[in-house]
């Protein structure tokens, strides 16, 4: 009962295994081309459990001896040349093919036996009857007639035609290159399932892996070349010759024995480029050869392309910082701390001269310029740091650094990185300007100093200021000295009047204010000088009308008694008698005529 | 904002000026030529004389510069020449007034006497109501 049970597993079991036999038409037991190889004397070949060893060349005879190794256990030794004895084979596995014998280099190609998979279906299972005809590229099949004992197939390839009575099943080699495979007779309906074989090729596609764009100078190009057989049979024989002018491969020529169709292959490829004082681009091409198993070839090429870096770089970094509040007397509480790292990659002594330009209103804290001579050992990084300050508040970005160094008499230069990065700088930004209404004046004359302050800044700031009055000049009028808040982007004017007492050429001091924001940071900012020429008072006879007032007399005036103003020029009465006479006069010169006139008439017709 | 202050002295010094020409114009019209003279000369100097300061500069406002800076004029220029105008104008009127009234019949009449009231013989009087009539007839120029 059991084993009845056992039956309908049995029966599945054979359906899901006989696919499997049916795949062995597929495959052919072939001499697998294995690589070939240029041996010297006492070199070895691996190959898949066998090494090949050279034992002897005797270049006078032009032969060699040769010895087969299996799994390391020595097999036979055998006598060849390049001429006729240049074939053996082992055992029905192995066979070496003499190539040529030189007297130090042994070129042998090696098959090996194997089943593998060579025929492609070509035409898939279709039904035929009797008389129908199938013409493929090379070949033409002609169903001659279905009978009791099997199909005629007459099948006409390569001139020849080739006839032969088939029953359900049977495969024909008709030549390495077709095959034919009659998969059932079905002789009630008179129809027959036939299909056709070809021989697979394999192909070779190349793709690049893990590859850079830039590489440093002294780092290494590795990437991956990954090699798919994405033909439909086996590749054999594979070897990759990796070239590169602009650099040393770490491995020129590497191998591998077989590659599957659908299957793919890393190889590791490892490349130290040259060094240039420049970037440069660097090709790296790529060859692989293949064999199928009849030994023709099959190429690749490819050419991969990254770019290298300068031997020297050059980074420039900015780091804005904040002083604290007791350190500020001057300027802003912002700076900046600039950091320049200098490589050099080469492989030998450099010396470089880096340049940094500061923006224009900034300042490099404790340095004269910020130029430096620096001798850079091989691989070795040198830093350059440093601070500046901005002297008036705004937007800033910082330019990049220059390096310049020479090579080989060539001058050459590079720039770090552009930083496009804005740094905004709070703060005031006063200006305070001193003018007087005239710099020229008598002695006596009264002249106008403004002082005009403007805060341009985006803060409020409390300013005050003390103007320093010289001795030759007199207050008369207004206030020398402030104290108060300018709002942001505004300006103030203040104006005195000042009285010269003695003649000379001076130079009126300096305003000087003294500003403080709200954090408690106080500057100071000076105006320029201002230039005043005093003259000597002119006499009573000179007296001119100079500006906007009559000048009379000075001299006499200062002290007079009856002066009822002291900054009065001209007394009451003096200015009521200069009336009086002026009136006088006039009224003199006017009456002369009709005075004339009516003494004529008079003196005449009395 | 200069310019401005100095258009509106300009114009404040006009007027001043102006009212002063009318005043003494109405004088010389409806009262009498020599009180108009009286207020001509006597007005700018109680000015000068009571506020001195304020008078003194207003009459040294420089007003303009005629000649590229070379003639200023200031407010005593254009008193003088308000002056010279109105003496002008008050003598000749006077002086016409009395050749149309008297001179021109002396020339006419060579022998014609000419009674005057208001000779200077009529005001010696030792009545001091008389005095003042007399003057008051002098100003008001009453025959």
């Amino acid at each position: 009962m059991s084993a009845l049970k056992l039956l309908p597993i049995l029966f599945i079991l054979l359906i899901l295994t006989a696919p499997a036999s049916a795949s062995g038409i597929l495959e052919e037991n072939i001499w697998i081309f294995k690589g070939s190889y240029e041996l010297g004397a006492g070199e070895r070949a691996h190959l898949e459990g066998f090494t090949v060893k050279i034992h002897e060349i005797k270049a006078d005879e032009a032969h060699s001896t040769l010895l087969i190794y299996r799994s390391g256990i020595f097999k036979e030794a055998f006598l060849a040349d390049s001429g006729l004895n240049n074939e053996h084979t082992y055992n029905d596995e192995l066979k070496i093919d003499i190539v040529a014998i030189t007297p130090e280099k042994v070129s042998i190609e090696v098959y090996k036996q194997k089943s593998e998979l060579v025929w492609i279906t070509e035409i898939p299972r279709t039904a035929f009857k009797a008389g129908d005809t199938l013409t493929g590229k090379d070949y033409k099949l002609t169903v001659a007639g279905i009978g009791e004992d099997g199909t005629l197939i007459m099948v006409e390839h390569g001139g020849d035609i080739h006839q032969r009575n088939y029953q359900s099943g049977e495969y024909q080699k008709i030549s390495d290159d077709l095959m034919i495979n009659v998969l059932y007779l079905k002789r009630e309906t008179g129809e027959v399932f036939i299909e056709t074989l070809k021989p697979g090729s394999p192909g070779i596609k190349i793709d690049v892996a893990n590859l850079k764009t830039v590489y440093e100078p002294d780092e290494y190009i590795e990437y991956e070349l990954i090699l798919t057989n994405n033909g439909t049979i086996a590749l054999h024989g594979i070897i990759l010759n990796v070239e590169c002018e602009q650099g040393s491969v770490s491995q020129e020529k590497q191998q591998h024995s077989i590659l599957e169709p659908g299957k793919m292959k890393k190889f590791n490829i490892k490349v130290k480029p040259h060094n240039y004082p420049v970037g440069h681009n660097i090709s790296i091409r790529s060859n692989v050869l293949g064999y199928d198993y009849r030994g023709n070839e099959y190429r690749a090429l490819t050419a991969t392309e990254t770019s290298i870096g300068p031997y020297i770089s050059i980074k420039k970094e900015i780091i804005p910082m904040q002083r604290p509040s007791s350190e500020i007397e001057l300027g802003m509480k912002e700076y900046f701390k600039v950091k320049i790292t200098v490589n050099n990659k080469a492989d030998s002594q450099r010396a470089v001269t880096v340049t940094d330009e500061l923006p224009a209103s900034f300042i490099p804290d404790n340095l004269r310029d910020t130029e430096w001579a620096i001798l850079l050992e091989p691989g070795s990084t040198t830093t350059i740091e440093y601070s500046t300050s901005p002297t008036e508040p705004g937007k800033f970005t910082f330019l990049p650094a220059t390096v310049v160094w020479k090579d080989n008499g060539q001058t050459y230069a590079l720039e770090s990185e552009i930083n496009d990065r804005t740094f905004h700088v709070r703060g005031p930004d006063i200006q305070v300007e001193k003018e007087l209404s005239s710099s020229y004046m008598l002695v006596g004359d009264e002249i106008s100093i403004t002082v005009k302050i403007s805060n341009n800044g985006n803060r409020d700031l409390k300013v005050s200021f003390r103007d320093r009055i010289p001795h030759v000049l007199t207050l008369i009028e207004g206030d020398a000295e402030w104290e108060g808040t300018i709002e942001a982007v505004t300006t103030k004017e203040f104006s005195y009047v000042v009285r010269a007492e003695r003649t000379g050429e001076y130079y009126l001091p300096e305003t000087e204010i003294i500003y403080e924001d709200g954090n408690e940071r106080m500057g100071r900012v000076a105006s320029y000088e201002a230039f005043l020429y005093i003259d000597e008072a002119i006499s009573e006879e000179e007296a001119y009308i100079e500006g906007k007032r009559y000048v009379y007399d000075i001299e006499p005036f200062v002290s007079h008694p009856e002066t009822t103003d002291e900054n009065a020029q001209i007394t009451r009465i003096q200015a009521a008698g200069f009336l009086a006479s002026s009136f006088v006069v006039l009224f003199s010169l006017i009456a002369l005529v009709p005075v004339f006139a009516y003494l004529y008439i008079t003196r005449i017709y009395k | 904002m200069v310019i401005l202050v100095e258009i509106l002295a300009f114009i404040v010094s006009a007027i001043l000026f102006a009212l002063f020409a009318i005043a003494v114009l109405f004088v010389l019209i409806n009262i009498s030529s020599r009180l108009a003279l009286i207020i001509l000369f006597f007005t700018p100097l109680i000015f000068i004389l009571v506020i001195p300061k304020t008078s003194i500069a207003f009459l040294a406002y420089q007003q303009m510069l005629l000649a590229n800076g070379l003639v200023p004029v200031n407010n005593f220029h254009i008193l003088l020449m308000l002056w010279s105008t109105l003496i002008g104008i008050i003598l000749y009127t006077e002086f016409l007034t009395w050749y149309l009234g008297k001179g021109k019949s002396m020339r006419k009449n060579k022998q014609n006497v000419i009674h005057d009231s208001n000779s200077p013989s009529h005001i010696r009087s030792t009545d001091v109501g008389d005095a003042i009539k007399a003057a008051r007839d002098i100003l008001l120029r009453r025959d």
